[in-house]
């Protein structure tokens, strides 16, 4: 494996960019499955909305939080403690689903202890800019500490689009509809994947207040936010597969 | 009865080939060795398990068992530990090298996150083969996902 992966579809890409009925469907990449409660498992399926202007994606980059590095927003508000204060299990909580139907490649990306942290796929045929593709993976049983006071905690998925390979330093050109990326990440991190505003998928964890009642000093409890931080966003956002980093290009 | 025994040790079977590849996240890119380098008797890995009813019933009891593969040296011994609670069990192979694994561990805690722990009583480095399932009270295979914390 290596840049041929991407270097295939790129020729797809250019055949399809120049057909005369090119459209855009104009919807923002998202998770099908947006929310659910906490301790159950879920499939679930990053969904691509659009292509980048008339290019087409070719391939897509997606970071969880780690929470070992995350920023936690508590009602909006920054937490200075750990994710273990709301939640008893995310590392994060997902299992990636293996399948080459929408692009002939894929792999996992891990963080420091292993656990998975992301996946990636391209290559094989382009996303055709008038459908919609879905690249799937499944959400493991996630806890809301029972001693916290959150009533649902928001992940933020950070994705990236690709349709045009390029480097870092050339991701954010183009504007809207002419930029290489399709960039659906938090905004201000000071990284090269950054969105103009926060536009990172959400998937929302929501208690179970039958089985995991809000310990009575709570109230109405809190609202919890996790973020990829910039540290996480330029670890693992690269697509490096065989130990060779294909996007961006270095 | 029969059939639901069968279907218990297929289960078995199959979640036993899951966990051994689940064990190379362990590792942390060397293979389900502890301590590498063979110098550090304080080698530790942390681990939290989910145990939840992913449709086979809620769950009672977290149970994991051991094989160290490495060869036998007097002093040192692979442990695997479960805390949940303010309870906690383990179990060591106290037969390095050979085929069999400890005994199972086994810690009634229900639903939830339980630690688990490999732990070893000297400086050198094992390969081990870990197993770790998440158990209904009838004894049906439940719910099961790990995250690792700690791998040094």
């Amino acid at each position: 494996m290596n840049t041929q992966v991407f270097k295939r579809a790129s020729m797809t890409a250019a055949l399809l960019a120049s057909a005369a009925f090119v459209q855009s469907a104009m919807a923002h990449t998202v998770l099908e499955v947006s929310s659910l409660a906490e301790a159950t498992r879920a499939y679930n399926n990053v969904v691509i909305g659009h292509a980048c202007g008339t290019t087409p994606v070719m391939g897509a980059s997606v970071v969880f939080p780690d929470g070992a590095s995350s920023i936690i927003k508590v009602n909006g508000q920054i937490h200075n403690g750990p994710l273990t204060d709301f939640v008893s299990n995310w590392g994060p909580s997902i299992s990636v689903v293996q399948s080459n139907e929408l692009f002939s490649e894929s792999g996992v990306k891990r963080g420091p202890t292993g656990n998975i942290v992301g996946f990636w796929a391209g290559g094989g045929d382009v996303l055709s800019p008038d459908m919609i593709g879905r690249l799937p993976f499944r959400v493991n049983a996630v806890n809301i500490a029972p001693s916290s006071c959150a009533t649902s905690v928001v992940f933020r998925v950070a994705i990236v689009d690709v349709c045009e390979i390029t480097s870092a330093s050339e991701l954010q050109a183009g504007g809207h509809d002419g930029a290489p990326v399709g960039l659906w990440t938090m905004a201000g991190l000071g990284t090269p994947y950054d969105a103009a505003s926060d536009n990172a998928a959400r998937l929302t964890i929501n208690r179970n207040t039958t089985s995991n009642p809000l310990p009575a000093a709570c109230g109405n409890g809190v609202s919890v936010e996790v973020q990829p931080s910039a540290e996480q966003i330029l670890r693992d956002m690269p697509i490096v597969t065989g130990g060779v980093q294909i996007w961006p290009e270095l | 009865m029969q059939l639901r025994k069968q279907i218990h040790n297929l289960l078995l079977a199959v979640l036993t080939t899951a966990g051994l590849q689940a064990g190379s996240a362990f590792a942390h890119g060397v293979s389900e060795v502890m301590d590498v380098q063979g110098d550090d008797a304080a080698f530790t890995a942390l681990a939290r398990v989910t145990c939840f009813n992913d449709g086979n019933g809620e769950a009672a009891y977290l149970m994991s068992r051991i094989r160290d593969k490495s060869p036998a040296i007097p002093g040192l011994l692979v442990t695997v530990h479960i805390l949940k609670g303010g309870r906690a069990i383990n179990a060591t192979d106290t037969s390095p090298g050979d085929a069999d694994y400890s005994v199972w561990a086994a810690l009634p805690g229900g639903n939830g996150v339980y630690l688990l722990m490999l732990t070893k009583t000297a400086a050198g480095a094992r390969a081990f083969d870990l197993e770790w399932h998440c158990m209904t009270a009838d004894n049906v295979h439940t719910g099961t996902d790990i995250l690792v914390d700690q791998y040094d």
